[in-house]
Order: structure tokens, then sequence, then C-alpha cells
């Protein structure tokens, strides 16, 4: 049975003309101006392994914020989710932050697994701008 | 002690400016599968429960035919690492034996992380050109 091995979060991830793997930005936190802002685009990579060739899978997605609350895509524009050989890919567009703190971005994968990442939303303040002569 | 929860190869990765990772061409299937000759490679590892300490790691190689040999810091292969990604860099790696290579990885001495990453040897087949022409 298919599972997942590892997941994680970048700016950007795609495959090549030769179907490997190419991800730039990876990321562990989100430092941001200010808040609330909406994220212009967010992709996860999550690697499955032991899985069947062409076996059908069930995917889904959905980003809890750090009160708790789940939240989705608010159109069906706003995710996209590509399957590819042992990678699942994972687009999401204008997702909204409107709080500091911890967001868990989870995966569910065939009703059975829930894997997670949590990702800090920090608001990177300027304190002192610099004076230029 | 920093445990290695995945690893992968790749043609190359490495730090932006901000410290991100970015990885190009990582392999399907885990497997790399390269002609015989010289290669570049970028080995890939995310660590878990690593805590700042010192990191002594050991890389091993081993070759189709069974033969171990261990890679040396420096000469072999160049190491950076940012939060939890470390990368290995290899910028000349003779591969020249068909069939898998195996690189082993371990970290520190007292409870070694080994994982396996096979690379896959295939020899070089010339393409024949026929040429036709008419004068």
């Amino acid at each position: 049975m298919a599972r997942i091995e590892w997941m994680l979060a970048c700016e950007l991830a795609y495959f090549d003309r030769h179907a490997r793997l190419c991800m730039v930005g990876v990321t562990t936190q989100l430092l941001v101006p200010a808040l609330p802002l909406s994220m212009r685009q967010l992709m996860m990579v999550a690697r499955l392994v032991d899985r069947i060739p062409n076996q059908a899978l069930d995917v889904g997605f959905a980003i809890a914020t750090p009160d708790g609350q789940w939240i989705g895509p608010s159109n069906e524009d706003d995710i996209h989710i590509e399957v590819a050989s042992e990678y699942v890919l994972i687009t999401v567009r204008d997702v909204p932050f409107r709080q500091e703190g911890m967001y868990r971005f989870g995966l569910r994968f065939d009703q059975t697994q829930f894997v997670s990442i949590d990702i800090p939303v920090l608001v990177l303040s300027v304190s002192n701008p610099l004076e230029c002569h | 002690m920093a445990v290695v929860d995945w690893a992968l190869t790749c043609d190359f990765a490495y730090f932006d400016p901000s410290g991100r990772l970015c990885v190009i061409g990582a392999d399907a299937n885990g497997v790399r599968t390269v002609t015989s000759g010289i290669h570049r490679l970028t080995l890939v590892a995310h660590l878990v429960e690593y805590r700042d300490e010192r990191l002594d790691p050991v890389l091993a190689l081993r070759s189709p035919d069974g033969e171990w040999r261990f890679a040396n810091e420096g000469t072999d292969y160049s190491r950076e690492r940012q939060g939890n990604a470390l990368l290995f860099h290899w910028p000349r790696i003779q591969l020249s034996e068909p069939g898998t290579y195996h690189f082993e990885l371990a970290l520190g001495t007292a409870a070694a992380t080994m994982l396996d990453l096979r690379v896959a040897v295939r020899q070089i087949r010339r393409q024949r050109v026929h040429l036709h022409g008419a004068y």
C-alpha cells in the first residue's frame, strides 16, 4: 500500500523534461511584511513510496489556522493537485494568512493516511528604517 | 542526536540567499540512472532531531561488485548545511561499472543513521549512424 514518505513546502516545484523533480525555495517558515495578506502561490511536495503504478489515488488537502480552523480553497482555481510517478505536487494560490502563528498544512491520502507539516507565519517587522544620505 | 529521515540524489542543490533549499533534477523512483563515466551529483539529506550538534558524517560508496570505498571530505565531496538540510556535493564522481552503486551515510559515531541511495549505471550504447548520400 502506498504511503507518504515525506512532505515539504516550497515556492515552486516542477518536473523537468526528464521527468525529474525540481524544487525552488523549500521553506520551513514564512516571514511576511504585514498581516493580513494573501500569498500568491505556495506548493507542497509529497513523496509516495510503495505505490502501485497507475493506481488511482484519493488525495485531499487543507490548511489549519493557528486558532484551529481548517480552511480549504475558496474556488477550484485556487488548488491544483498533480500526481506523477511517486510525487504529489499541490499548488495552492491566494492562501489567506490573517494572523501570526503556526499553520498546519495537511495532506489526506486514501482516507487512511494523514500527513502534515507545521509552518510558522511571522511578521518581519522593520523597527528602524534606515536613513540614506 | 541528528537522524537522517530521508535523502535523495539530484543534479544539483543549493541554498538561495535567504537560506532556502533548492533542488534541481531529483531522480524518479529514488534511483538515479546514469551512463558509465564521471558525474556531478548532490546528495540531499533531511535531518530530524538536529540540535546544532557537531555532525561527523561518514559517507561510503559500494560499487556493483561489492567493493566499499570511504569518501573523503574535501577531496571527494564538500558539504554545507542550513537548518535541517544537509548537502553533499560530489563534483567528480566516477561511476564506471555497470550495475548499482550504493551510497551509505552515517552521522556520528554513537548511533549511526544508515541510508541507502542507489545509482544505476548503464553502459553507453553508441548509436550507429548510416549516411546515405547521392552525389
